[in-house]
């Protein structure tokens, strides 16, 4: 009788226990989620303003079970005698659940219309299947903008850094003719290219690229083209320099000017030496192209920043036999160049041979400061080897040299 | 009848130009020309319009009544059409949704940055070139864009070719607890980069360690060339295919597949 007794409480307690778990499950099921944690605005640092930053914890049900399906985030602007809660909310985003990754979101709301120094609320709604919860941040947030962007003061000291290293350098330099440089075989080869076309009294082709004066390789090329224009007006050779901006014939204009009137030859000179063709990469090429061909330059130069062209017209100048010398900091394009013309200056080199070319002591003097600054980082790759390499093979390391500092280096 | 006119077009400009590959010829000059002519002056209107019209001229104050007098121009320039109480974009002009009269009344606004006036003044003092007394004007301008890109270069060319090229190549999270060949892997990527700079150290004369070091950074540039050779090749060669499908559909037009 008791062990009868005993099982049947047994199996009410059972059905009990099952209904009131049932009946939990259920009302979690019908019941909105719970809203998100520690919610957080401010203003969104280093930048113009305009933007607020919002962080938040999800919501204790945003899990693997898929109860919160999103979460949507609302601004408002703070007006005085208005209560959050009637406030005039706007959605700005919609953002993912956490599903169980990551113990904090975010979202920065970048916007014109978010007016600095005027309040705003912010609200996040946390939907899921059942309903939607919300939570609204009673203290208000004011976008400012930053005179100065904090994360980028590591590049701010390393540019101090170079720039004083050469500026000392070019100081130290003038009067100074005893700095060395290495010879570069392609800018010996200017020279020779020049000498040829003069004597075979064909003309001299330079293309200074394909880009705008906005990039540092247009004025580096255009830089050399004052150097050959020198010497074609000493030579007497015909130039030409077809060029595929606007800005950049008006610069190489003033430039061979310059260079032909320093020469002491004016009267050679005329405009049309530098003229325009067209700003499409291609039409370019087959310009140029039909300038090679029918004109046959002796010498080409090919100095600026160059893309899918470079192949065709260093193709094209080896095809007519020309000497061909050619310098960009393109990578992509460098192989063409190598492999079509009989003389490349690889991106350094290319930067630094207009301060070879010039022979002037400040130049000069800006090559051994850059040199001094290469030092510096592969002092600074040699440390950097060694410390993650015997943090591979596992030496042990003191603790001072936390490897989050390269990590931290390497992030900003 | 105009697209089959245009495929036409299209096929013979191809293959005017392909018609270099055996030597200069009329053909292959008309194509050219054209191609050269139809860019420039194609690029002049896209710089115009996507340019100077809405970025320049669409923050300068303008006339009423200019706004007003030619529409199709102007709606770009005008922010907001003002009708009643409602607010509506500067398209509203052209775009048919208002009637004339409605127009007439509305208030038409063009918002204004003074900062704008710098680069119309620079803009204009190009044209001083056409003045020889006044021609050295044209230089200010060429001298802001100059010094504007190297200023503005600097941190971009300092932090991506110089402290970036640097950190990521000592960077130890692709590597740690990865192996013997990853940490290889890491050393001669760093070795790479060490020599390569060496060679592009000038004020040193190339000789001895330094010289051999030099040498092993020109073999690292090298391998590095090549492999962009080929794969570069290999992307010129699925151009190439493309002009020739597009011949190929065309002749397939033609025959009748």
């Amino acid at each position: 009788m008791k062990a009868r007794f005993a099982r049947f409480t047994a199996l009410a307690l059972l059905l009990c226990l099952t209904a009131i778990t049932v009946t939990s499950a259920l009302a979690q099921d019908t019941a909105p989620p719970a809203p998100v944690q520690e919610v957080i605005a401010e203003d969104n640092p280093n930048d113009r303003g305009h933007a607020v930053l919002v962080r938040w914890h999800p919501s204790p049900d945003d899990g693997t079970t898929g109860r919160v399906t999103e979460y949507r985030i609302y601004r408002a602007r703070c007006l005085p005698g208005v209560q959050p809660e009637v406030a005039e909310f706007e959605r700005v985003s919609i953002c993912s659940p956490a599903l169980g990754v990551g113990a904090e979101l975010d979202f920065v709301d970048v916007s014109d219309e978010i007016e600095n120094g005027i309040p705003y609320l912010y609200k996040i709604e946390t939907h899921g299947s059942a309903g939607v919860s919300s939570t609204i941040i009673d203290e208000p947030v004011i976008a400012t903008a930053q005179w100065f962007d904090k994360s980028r003061l590591t590049m701010l000291i390393a540019i101090l850094i170079a720039s004083s290293v050469i500026i000392y350098w070019i100081q130290k330099a003038q009067g100074n003719t005893n700095i060395y440089l290495r010879p570069v075989a392609g800018l010996k080869a200017f020279d020779e290219a020049v000498g040829r076309a003069t004597e075979m009294g064909q003309p001299v082709l330079f293309v200074p690229g394909i880009m705008d004066m906005d990039q540092i390789e247009t004025l580096a090329g255009v830089s050399i083209l004052g150097y050959v224009a020198n010497m074609t007006s000493r030579y007497e050779t015909k130039l030409e320099v077809p060029v595929s901006r606007s800005l950049v014939m008006a610069h190489a204009r003033e430039v061979v000017k310059e260079s032909y009137l320093s020469s002491g030859r004016p009267d050679l000179y005329h405009d049309d030496m530098i003229h325009y063709l067209t700003d499409d990469q291609f039409a370019y090429a087959a310009a140029v192209d039909g300038i090679m061909l029918r004109d046959k330059p002796a010498a080409c130069f090919y100095q600026g920043k160059f893309y899918a062209e470079s192949l065709i017209l260093a193709e094209t100048g080896n095809s007519i036999g020309a000497i061909q010398i050619a310098g960009t900091a393109s990578p992509a394009q460098l192989p063409f160049f190598i492999t079509a013309c009989d003389y490349t200056l690889i991106g350094e080199e290319f930067f630094a041979a207009s301060a070879y070319l010039s022979n002037d002591m400040r130049h000069i003097g800006s090559i051994r400061g850059q040199d001094s600054i290469k030092m510096l980082f592969m002092i600074a790759l040699a440390i950097g080897t060694i410390y993650v390499s015997l943090a591979c093979l596992g030496v042990p390391l003191p603790n001072w040299l936390d490897m989050s500092l390269i990590l931290d280096v390497s992030g900003s | 009848m105009i697209v089959t006119i245009g495929i036409w077009c299209a096929a013979f400009l191809t293959l005017a130009i392909f018609s270099f590959l055996y030597k200069d010829n009329p053909f292959y000059r008309f194509a050219e020309h054209l191609f050269t002519g139809v860019s420039a002056a194609y690029w002049m209107v896209v710089a115009f319009w996507n340019q100077i019209h809405p970025n320049l001229f669409g923050n300068l104050w303008w006339p009423d009544w200019f706004l007003r007098k030619w529409p199709e121009f102007t709606y770009v320039l005008v922010d907001e059409v003002h009708v009643g109480g409602e607010i509506l974009p500067g398209n509203a002009l052209v775009d048919g949704s208002l009637s004339p009269e409605v127009l007439a009344s509305a208030e038409l606004v063009n918002i204004i940055s003074p900062i704008y006036y710098i680069p119309l003044v620079l803009g204009i003092l190009f044209f001083t070139r056409l003045i020889p007394k006044i021609s050295y004007l044209s230089r200010w301008p060429l001298a802001f864009v100059m010094g504007m890109a190297a200023g503005l270069r600097l941190y971009s060319f300092l932090q991506s070719n110089a402290m970036m090229q640097i950190s990521s190549t000592v960077n130890p999270a692709p590597i740690m607890g990865q192996g013997f060949l990853a940490w290889l892997n890491f050393l001669i990527v760093a070795i790479g980069v060490f020599t390569g700079l060496i060679y592009f150290y000038f004020s040193k004369e190339h000789k001895g360690v330094f010289g051999q070091l030099s040498r092993v950074g020109v073999l690292f540039l090298m391998l590095s060339f090549g492999a962009a050779f080929g794969y570069t090749v290999m992307a010129r060669i699925s151009l190439l295919l493309g002009r020739f499908q597009f011949l190929g559909g065309w002749l397939g037009g033609i025959f009748g597949n």
